[in-house]
């Protein structure tokens, strides 16, 4: 008798999972098919599409380029995109902030400083894109020519 | 189109992989699922494996080597499977279980519906899917990827075999398709379903084995998080759950080829993720454990089942050794560097506890785990349950414990990143281990439907 009413108690508790389950897993899914979430067709979100079209217009199929992108979650999406439409190209990342340095061991850099010119010393760029700004950066020679206070601005957010 | 060609390509996996497990198994006795999901599993592997050690002598011809190799394995199983089909051979229980295919079936066309609706993820995109386009792309692994600061954020040093299939895969569709490698993940999840389904089926009746498969199909994480992504938790959670359920039939059945097939399988998850390191040093130890048991010659026979794992493991390990690629998330471990980060086990502890009551990842999962654990605690005597249980402790505590040497600043956003995924990984073994805890309730079951059955015939 003990084990009787041991046993409809853990039939009762399977039975509260799948309800349990099955109304999480179907709202979760809801939440992505149709409330809230972007539908991406094949793979490619259509929010990184201009951004990436532009990217692919202003740089020179043979340039390597500098993709400064702002910190946060969406970063390395973006990244990842990109790198993919513009591989094998040399793409030179900078992550900015804690949380990208944390991932992926850069030390954050001063745009400004010569800790950039550094980084890019030898790599032949000659192109900067900086995200959320959607406009090429001139570079002449190994000298960055851009207003570092607007762009270190953006790049902080 | 791109669906089917990956999937086709991942069925010339399974195919090349199969040639293997029938090695493994009395002739007749020939199991569909049994060997569609190990020839998925080592036929995974097998490609990982020729891909990574050919590029080691010729990273541009890696891809063209591996499609040669897996094609020929595949041919010769093609060949021997139509010769035992026209002899005495058969497809055991083929039949009785097709009906499945009709509610998983439909399940598995919701879960793709989703999981081809939404991108990779974030360790999907960066960690393994920039990893698979720099192999498809280069036509191999580029040795200089490894060691190259610009690719640090792709964690050089986590293995290739999920990259693999990815590129594997983009190499028959002949471009990049992130949306169709999605295919490989919910086939993954698909073999996950239908291994823990067999392996209970030895135990239970069809019925009840069909209710804790969908218990675990529906675990809300796994469903809703990674299913439908392509991070490499899944596939890693399948070869661990194939793994124990191998080595454990093998204690029980003192089968040395079975135990050698568990412990093939726990190494090629060190291919899949680090963590499976923890699996497969857990199950050396538990072997050591059970040869010193049985009396035999403990030492020799462990060192001669650790051969094919060191095989399997050397190339990737001692490549990462020989290129002093570091270790991305970790420092090495010492003591000093344990006292130094002692304060962080309350945090560690309290965020592993946080999972455990997360009703909303794991439902009464948890909950129904310590309960049965505590109500049945007499049958943690019998050895094979202990296997179970001590297989999904330890390996959760050592990934908690893990974290002291996490080198990420601050520590607490890799826990929070990691530990649910850490949780996820032995979420089928939790379900089985909780099924074979309650053996009554398929009795049960087949009253109540008894029951319910005469009620209707009355009426």
């Amino acid at each position: 008798m003990k084990s009787n009413w041991r046993i409809a108690l853990f039939a009762l508790a399977l039975w509260a999972q799948l309800v349990l389950s099955l109304v999480m897993t179907l709202w979760r899914y809801d939440l992505v098919l149709w409330n809230g979430f972007q539908v991406y067709p094949s793979g490619v979100p259509k929010e990184y599409d201009a951004f990436i079209e532009f990217a692919q217009q202003v740089t020179p199929a043979d340039s390597n380029l500098v993709y400064l992108s702002p910190t946060g979650d969406r970063y390395t999406a973006r990244f990842a995109r990109l790198h993919y439409l513009l591989y094998p190209r040399e793409l030179l990342w900078l992550g900015m902030g804690t949380r990208t340095s944390a991932l992926s061991r850069w030390t954050p850099v001063d745009l400004s400083g010569p800790e950039l010119e550094r980084a890019l010393a030898g790599r032949a760029v000659t192109a900067v894109l900086v995200d959320e700004v959607a406009e090429p950066l001139p570079l002449g020679g190994r000298r960055l020519d851009f207003d570092p206070a607007r762009y270190i601005l953006i790049l902080a957010h | 189109m791109a669906v089917l060609i990956t999937f086709l390509s991942l069925v010339l996996i399974a195919l090349a992989g199969d040639a293997l497990p029938c090695r493994f198994f009395p002739r007749r006795m020939y199991s569909l699922t049994e060997h569609a999901v190990l020839g998925l599993l080592l036929g995974s592997g097998f490609a990982a494996y020729v891909l990574f050690c050919s590029s080691l002598v010729a990273p541009r011809f890696g891809m063209a080597v591996t499609v040669i190799a897996v094609v020929a394995v595949s041919a010769v199983r093609v060949y021997q499977l139509q010769a035992a089909l026209r002899s005495d051979f058969k497809f055991v229980g083929f039949r009785r279980t097709l009906w499945l295919l009709l509610p998983f079936g439909l399940w598995l066309v919701i879960l793709a519906v989703v999981a081809f609706s939404t991108d990779l993820g974030f360790d999907g995109l960066v960690t393994w899917g920039l990893k698979a386009k720099s192999a498809f792309l280069y036509g191999g692994w580029d040795i200089s990827y490894f060691t190259d600061p610009l690719r640090q954020v792709t964690h050089q040093d986590y293995p290739l075999l999920v990259p693999t299939l990815e590129a594997w895969a983009y190499t028959f569709l002949a471009r990049v398709d992130e949306g169709a490698v999605k295919v490989i993940f919910i086939a993954y999840y698909a073999a996950l379903l239908a291994i823990f389904y067999h392996a209970l089926r030895r135990e239970f009746s069809r019925l009840l084995c069909v209710i804790y498969t969908l218990l675990l199909a529906l675990t809300p994480y796994l469903a809703s998080m990674s299913a439908i992504s392509g991070y490499a938790d899944l596939p890693l959670m399948l070869f661990v759950f194939s793994a124990a359920v191998y080595f454990r039939k093998g204690l029980i059945e003192n089968s040395p080829s079975t135990l050698g097939l568990g412990l093939i399988l726990s190494a090629l998850g060190v291919w899949v993720k680090r963590e499976g390191m923890i699996f497969l040093v857990f199950n050396l130890g538990a072997l050591a454990v059970y040869l010193l048991w049985m009396r035999r010659k403990a030492l020799q026979t462990t060192l001669i089942f650790a051969v094919p794992v060191v095989l399997v493991l050397a190339p990737w390990l001692g490549f990462l050794a020989f290129k002093q690629i570091p270790n991305s998330d970790f420092v090495a471990p010492s003591l000093q560097v344990f006292w130094q980060n002692i304060d962080r086990l309350p945090i560690i502890a309290v965020s592993l506890f946080g999972q455990f009551i997360a009703l909303g990842q794991w439902g009464l999962l948890w909950v129904l785990f310590f309960a049965i654990s505590l109500a049945r605690w007499r049958n943690l005597l019998a050895a094979s349950n202990l296997y179970l249980w001590l297989g999904i402790v330890i390996p959760i505590t050592a990934f908690s414990a893990a974290f002291v040497f996490s080198a990420w600043q601050p520590f607490t956003e890799h826990l929070e990143l990691s530990m649910d995924r850490l949780v996820l990984q032995v979420t089928p073994l939790v379900w089985y281990f909780i099924a074979l805890q309650l053996p009554e309730l398929d009795g049960w079951l087949h009253d109540a439907v008894e029951q319910v059955t005469a009620r209707e015939v009355r009426n």
